[in-house]
């Protein structure tokens, strides 16, 4: 084995996770999204508020491709720069619950004892509250924003990280490598930063890829009730909320919508699955097509 | 090779519990054990009788819901092990006992390549400003280390993932891991039991070469009496938590004075015995979750006399170098009953 480069090694690991079908879907999908977040006001055909008196509640045609809303905007546009509202609010937000949650899992699970008492105490707290009515709870606190809106995700999403990293930390504490490291003396520390955390995160990375949808859905359900990001600016939430009020008349803006959370959807869990794949060693090579 | 008489570790009635849903297990009620520098002793027993939780015990690693009561485990004779603190532990699990596990293929973390877990494991013991920059001493010294204990090609072994190794290296890879810390005393657990016959000969032989180089005092857990006949000049039979009988390998093996001690020798398959059935002892190991009155080998002995049933037998010395917690070895000896047996 020749002795590697970091940039080789990178190119290698964006080739394993080209590899497979899903791999592929995936990063597609979600390097597209990427895309329409950064340049999404250069690729719209028009601005998210330019208004088409003339024609409101249009299916599509050549001049709107995915029709309007109930006030004649384009909702291509408003799609494509609802995109980076999603991704502004869901990856720092879904970022933030998993960096609370690991730290809260890994040290009751590893700690145990009182400290594990007082994470699992918080945990059910928490969860024990069903979800939308906690973050409507914060939010009327903290008044609707978009800082706050992250806020208010992270903390009704990080429960289930610290519950699941805790999960993870009890079972790969069991090892007998764990053991063996502590028979020859490694620290505390050293053994849940080291040993414990590369051997969870792989399932976390899963987890994450199926949040960051969740969190774009909660963001729609929250601006759907009026506390999101507020208007005019083109959340999905708020277009699927918009397009909710015609949806008989104009069945356009809730279809294409869902579809854009549905596509978004299945692409960070695809990409989420091979991420894991290739940062988990014991896996690489081993499966070429997952059957 | 000749075992000195300076004590390394001296066990002094270490008790172990475990406490599971409310009840709790004397699992040791007491064990005293001396392991002097440079010899080599086999600790057998069968499962359950408390050979891994004595090893466990030493290292103060039992567990969560075990816990050591009573006596004392000294280290060169001053350090008491069961009355330190977390850090001060630390520091002696490695450079002073280390210790090398029973599954090779779970015993190294799967994330990381071997070089740098064997580089870790030298840096947690290094002071702390050398660390950083001593890394590269450290891989240079898991590479020799990985030569010196037969593995073919250290370069190419260092930045390999487990996995990639079968597990006759992989415990080759655990013994240099232990050995890179320069311990006094190896405890080994079952080292060589999830390998092969070949493989378990080679790391044997391999034990005992460092061994000997090194003056390491090894504490061998093992329930195969091959092994302990192989590589051990001491050995130590554990039946229900109590150590019943120890002795030099030869003289236990030759003149078995405990009746578990000779049951369990007729239980080897050898040359001798081809072709018969095996001998097997009837009954089983007593439960620990009552108290045991008497010997607690009483139900299972084909030499059990009314003492037996009652009172807690000696510790008798027997010959040059054997002592042994049996009534027979009293007053009465084994023979005698032996005799009356065969008059029968």
């Amino acid at each position: 084995m020749a002795k590697t480069s970091r940039s080789t090694k990178a190119r290698n690991g964006v080739a394993l996770l080209l590899r497979t079908p899903g791999g592929l879907i995936g990063t597609v999908i979600v390097v597209g999204l990427i895309v329409l977040a950064i340049f999404g006001p250069e690729l719209a055909p028009y601005s998210f508020s330019q208004i088409d008196v003339n024609n409101p509640l249009q299916g599509p045609t050549l001049h709107h491709l995915l029709g309007t809303d109930q006030l004649g905007r384009d909702l291509l546009s408003r799609l494509i720069y609802g995109t980076r509202i999603e991704l502004e609010v869901a990856v720092p937000a879904v970022a933030t619950a998993l960096g609370v949650g690991l730290v809260l899992g890994l040290l009751g699970g590893y700690l145990g004892g009182l400290v594990d008492n007082v994470v699992v105490l918080f945990t059910d707290t928490c969860q024990s509250f069903p979800a939308i009515v906690l973050a409507l709870a914060l939010l009327t606190v903290l008044g609707p924003s978009l800082p706050n809106l992250i806020i208010v995700i992270a903390v009704t999403f990080s429960p289930n990280y610290a519950r699941t990293s805790r999960a993870l930390v009890l079972s790969v504490k069991q090892n007998q490598y764990i053991l063996a490291e502590r028979a020859l003396g490694a620290r505390r520390l050293r053994i849940m930063v080291r040993h414990v955390l590369p051997n969870i995160v792989a399932p976390l990375f899963i987890l994450l890829a199926m949040d960051i949808p969740s969190a774009i859905t909660a963001e729609a359900g929250l601006s759907f009730l009026g506390l999101g990001v507020p208007p005019p600016d083109p959340s999905w939430g708020s277009i699927l909320s918009d397009g909710f009020n015609s949806i008989f008349q104009a069945p356009w803006a809730v279809l294409f919508a869902s579809m854009a959370l549905g596509i978004a959807t299945i692409g960070f869990l695809l990409f989420g699955e091979a991420l894991r794949d290739v940062l988990d060693p014991r896996l690489r090579g081993v499966t070429g097509w997952r059957a | 090779m000749t075992p000195g008489d300076e004590v390394v570790l001296a066990l002094e009635n270490v008790g172990v519990e475990y406490e599971s849903r409310g009840t709790t297990m004397r699992v040791l009620p007491g064990v005293s054990l001396e392991l002097r520098r440079g010899e080599v002793v086999g600790l057998v027993g069968e499962s359950g009788s408390g050979k891994s939780t004595l090893a466990l015990a030493i290292l103060r690693l039992l567990p969560a819901n075990g816990r050591i009561v009573g006596g004392q485990i000294l280290l060169d004779g001053s350090i008491d092990l069961t009355g330190l603190g977390e850090e001060a532990l630390r520091e002696m699990r490695g450079p002073k006992i280390a210790m090398v596990f029973q599954d090779p293929l779970t015993s190294l973390n799967p994330t990381f390549k071997i070089g740098g877990q064997m580089v870790d494991v030298q840096a947690a013991h290094a002071p702390r400003r050398a660390r950083r920059v001593d890394r590269k001493a450290f891989l240079e010294k898991a590479v020799s280390l990985l030569g010196k204990v037969g593995l073919p090609d250290p370069d190419q072994i260092v930045r390999s993932y487990p996995h990639q190794l079968s597990g006759g290296m992989r415990q080759r890879v655990m013994i240099a891991m232990a050995l890179s810390l320069e311990p006094e005393l190896l405890i080994a657990d079952e080292p060589t039991s999830a390998l092969d016959v070949t493989l378990e000969a080679q790391i044997l032989a391999l034990l005992r070469s460092i061994q000997a180089s090194r003056n390491l005092t090894i504490l061998f857990v093992t329930h195969d009496l091959n092994v302990v006949a192989q590589i051990c000049d001491r050995v130590v039979v554990m039946y229900a938590g109590e150590i019943v009988e120890q002795g030099g390998v030869l003289d236990v093996f030759e003149h078995p004075q405990h009746p578990y001690s000779e049951a369990l020798l007729q239980a080897v398959p050898t040359r001798r015995n081809r072709g018969r059935t095996l001998a097997t002892i009837p009954g089983q190991v007593p439960s620990l979750l009552r108290e045991v009155r008497g010997c607690r080998f009483a139900d299972r002995c084909g030499y059990t006399k009314q003492c037996c049933r009652t009172e807690s037998p000696p510790v008798v010395a027997s010959g040059a170098s054997q002592a042994v917690r049996c009534h027979m070895r009293g007053p009465a000896t084994l023979w005698e009953s032996q005799e009356e047996k065969a008059q029968t």
